[in-house]
């Protein structure tokens, strides 16, 4: 309950900053990695590139991205205060950094130092972050279900994590284990028990109160969060117990789920009462459609086991799922939460006498729209190189270094942008002393 | 029952409205109907803030005897808002599109943000902490959000 009893100002800016500005850089890498191997990347799903190129996504763009939210969020929609939100935050950036690196260097040279030494430290950020949080959550009524959401992504946050450190040891050398079942489950873990679940969470926030559009149905806020965890633990158990029908079944149900989602989101946001569509609502239609294309290619795969085992339908399915979908919500949000927070704390530096310029000022409309052309160019980029490799590998490359080098340039603009106001706001304090009361 | 929470959450929602109605006029290029949806908004807007600071906050402040506590926070932010909702008149009354739009995702996005935190943390306690006092709250807690219709039709 203490929790609860106060909403502390926002932690500093720095705290949730330092890891939007370092996930651009491992996008950047994506891109660099892509150009750097060519079309042989795209052989298979299970090349070390491949390998590579997704952890660098997931673990260096998307994890990053989705830590530094919730250390800024959770006291916002939960009242859960993180003790010591700095702390945390610069303790887990420099934990996750350079594990996620090291993840990706021994993935790629297939290095049983490198991979062992990333699964202490990512294993390490990740616990760290999750200890801070959990304790700020517990005690935190779960009768809404935005706060039960947020509870079931940090657990499978947890178990992906797990997972992805077992199987880095298990790659090692250190244990023979059921290695395919295992990076599969991993993988929903990740995709659907943390990732999808922490958006669901937010969006049941974001998308009616952000974009205006009614809420979503009380049956979906209800029962969508247990539906998921329930039919993902079931299909783990299956899938690792090799029981095919079942699993399939299960595995079936969690496209529905997940269809659901992507459906009615679009649906609600069809309805927003906004008047014109920014960048960050584009970036989440985007990404809802490319869920919604990702679960049709599920389905045709389930349908149509032949398709699914060669080579271009996991790949396209991978980049919608990583690039089109996750990658693209994160970035729109991105361009929410990083220019109100300059605004909110150049506001408070000011101390209500100084007034901060709005928003909109701090990165330029017209930046954020090229960013986002270059984006979906890279998107379809991406899925021509899965169909067509050896055409498209090396445009899709320079295309995600440029989408991925725009994102980052827009965050330093932001980032400048604060640095020169806040002195401008200081020396601006100093020449108006405080008028004293009476 | 209607609930605290219901009832101020109904509020914030036709406040939303409000905003939304000077958006529109704006995509329309109407100033004046602009204008006059501004002064809705604004007028509603402040008098949310009043129910709250004269009657619910401090309420619950004695009943619970915590002052410093989420409703020092939300005072705060109410102030912070009244900036913004003068900053966007100002640019409004200058017909100044693009200082308004900027000003105006800020108030959103400050203004959503607050009404989160209230939603799902403050308005709940007040339900747990005042559930005897409800009863003859709620009524004035109208009476304060109607005086809005009435200034400003």
């Amino acid at each position: 309950m203490q929790a609860l009893l106060s909403f502390d100002q926002a932690p500093p800016i720095s705290a949730p900053f330092r890891f939007f500005l370092t996930a651009p850089v491992f996008a950047l890498l994506a891109g660099l990695l892509l150009l750097a191997s060519g079309p042989q990347v795209l052989a298979s799903r299970w090349t070390p590139a491949a390998l590579a190129l997704t952890h660098l996504i997931t673990v260096g763009f998307m994890l990053q991205v989705m830590l530094g939210a919730l250390i800024q969020i959770l006291p916002v929609v939960a009242g859960a205060n993180i003790a010591q939100p700095l702390r945390v935050a610069i303790l887990v950036h420099a934990l996750l950094v350079p594990g996620a690196l090291l993840l990706v260097v021994g993935l790629l040279l297939s290095d049983t130092l490198a991979l062992r030494l990333a699964a202490v430290t990512l294993g390490l950020g990740v616990a760290i972050f999750l200890a801070a949080a959990g304790r700020a959550l517990w005690g935190v009524p779960s009768g809404n279900p935005t706060i039960l959401g947020l509870k079931l992504a940090l657990l499978g946050l947890t178990i992906t994590t797990g997972l992805g450190i077992v199987l880095a040891l298990a790659l090692g050398g250190s244990f023979a284990l059921p290695l395919l079942q295992l990076t599969t489950i991993h993988f929903a873990w990740g995709f659907v028990g943390w990732s999808t679940i922490l958006l669901a969470a937010v969006s049941l926030v974001v998308v009616p109160m952000f974009q205006m559009t009614p809420p979503y149905p009380h049956w979906f806020a209800r029962l969508f969060f247990w539906s998921v965890l329930v039919v993902l633990a079931g299909w783990s158990t299956a899938h690792f117990l090799e029981w095919q029908q079942p699993a399939d079944v299960l595995a079936s149900g969690m496209l529905l789920l997940l269809t659901v989602f992507a459906a009615l989101t679009l649906h609600l946001q069809r309805h927003s009462k906004r008047a014109r569509f920014d960048a960050t609502q584009r970036y989440w239609r985007l990404a809802m459609l490319s869920a919604l294309a990702a679960s049709t290619l599920s389905l045709i795969s389930l349908l149509l086991p032949e398709a699914a085992a060669g080579r271009q339908l996991p790949l396209l399915w991978g980049v919608l799922v990583l690039f089109g979908s996750l990658m693209s919500v994160s970035t729109g949000m991105l361009y929410k939460i990083v220019p109100f927070l300059v605004w909110l704390h150049l506001q408070n530096a000011g101390g209500g006498r100084i007034l901060a310029p709005n928003m909109q000022q701090v990165i330029a409309k017209r930046q954020i729209d090229h960013q986002f052309h270059a984006h979906v160019a890279a998107l379809a980029l991406l899925l021509a190189a899965a169909l067509q490799p050896d055409w498209f590998t090396y445009p899709a490359a320079v295309a995600l270094f440029v989408a991925s080098g725009w994102l980052l340039r827009n965050l330093l603009a932001a980032t400048a942008f604060h640095r020169q106001h806040r002195q401008r706001i200081a020396s601006l304090a100093r020449a108006t002393p405080v008028p004293r009361p009476g | 029952m209607q609930t605290i929470t219901d009832f101020l959450s109904a509020d914030h929602r036709s406040c939303d409205e409000l905003l939304v109605a000077v958006e529109h006029a704006l995509a329309d290029g109407k100033w004046e109907f602009a204008q006059a949806a501004f002064a809705r908004f604004h007028d509603g807007m402040l008098h949310h803030f009043s129910a709250e600071e004269s009657l619910l906050f401090p309420l619950f402040e004695q009943s619970t005897g915590i002052y410093r506590g989420p409703t020092q926070v939300m005072r705060a932010e109410h102030a912070q808002m009244r900036q913004l909702l003068d900053a966007a008149a100002a640019a409004l009354a200058a017909r100044d599109a693009d200082d308004y739009a900027g000003n105006a995702e800020t108030l959103l996005i400050m203004m959503q943000q607050h009404n989160v935190k209230e939603e799902n943390v403050l308005y709940p306690m007040c339900d747990q902490h005042l559930a005897a006092q409800t009863p003859t709250l709620l009524p004035e807690l109208q009476q304060v959000l109607a005086a809005h219709g009435e200034v400003a039709p």
